[in-house]
């Protein structure tokens, strides 16, 4: 079960490049755990608004797209 | 013979590193996998319904927004847009929008909130897949609620 050099530097490499993306994941989700706190009432009544504007644009849009077409 | 043991030896200490550095991520996958359960358990039902319905939120804005995109590229989908996804969306608003009104009740727990939008979410991702759009939930563990 020889290995020869160029072989086992690739295979390191790769495993390496692998652990690091693993490793960049992880911190991304530390991160999000770190900084964000839960939402108040406040601000999900808001996205709430955010989204039934979203939907009524939507819905204009497409009443346009099917107006012209 | 003494080259050829060198490489095994060799090729053996290789994979004991490997083995090390992967139990070493299991193991601290598992540790912050554990943190992540205690967290949420620590919430009262209030917090972790906020955080459920601001995934749901979250969810459909990524699946409406995407979908719109797909629809513009591909006209030959605005019926099925405009007179089955868009309503499936509305109407999915509409019953967060519910929810949120028990906000000041007990009964607003995050089971309720589950049990309520989880089936309209499936209804909508599944009329998105019927027209072909690729689904972009950005489902991702919300863990914004963690500190």
């Amino acid at each position: 079960m020889a290995i020869d050099p160029a072989s086992l530097t690739a295979y390191l490499i790769a495993f390496n490049l692998l652990l690091t993306m693993l490793k960049d994941v992880w911190n991304s989700i530390e991160q999000v755990q770190k900084n964000q706190e839960i939402p108040t009432w406040e601000e999900i009544i808001s996205g709430q608004v955010d989204l039934g504007k979203l939907i009524d644009d939507m819905i204009k849009r497409s009443n346009e797209a099917s107006e012209t077409s | 013979m003494i080259k050829g043991c060198w490489t095994v030896g060799k090729s053996f200490a290789v994979m004991l590193i490997l083995i090390f550095f992967f139990a070493s991520f299991l193991a601290s996958c598992a540790t912050t996998g554990s943190n992540i359960q205690e967290q949420w358990e620590a919430l009262t039902p209030d917090e972790q319904a906020r955080v459920v319905i601001s995934g749901f939120q979250k969810q459909v804005k990524n699946l409406l927004i995407s979908t719109e995109a797909y629809v513009t590229a591909n006209p030959k989908y605005l019926s099925n847009w405009k007179t089955k996804i868009l309503p499936s969306a509305d109407f999915t608003k509409k019953s967060l929008d519910a929810l949120v009104d028990l906000r000041t009740t007990p009964n607003l727990t995050p089971d309720l909130v589950y049990s309520k939008i989880q089936p309209l979410v499936n209804n909508l991702i599944l009329l998105i897949g019927q027209i072909g759009a690729p689904i972009k939930t950005g489902g991702k563990l919300d863990t914004k609620f963690l500190t």
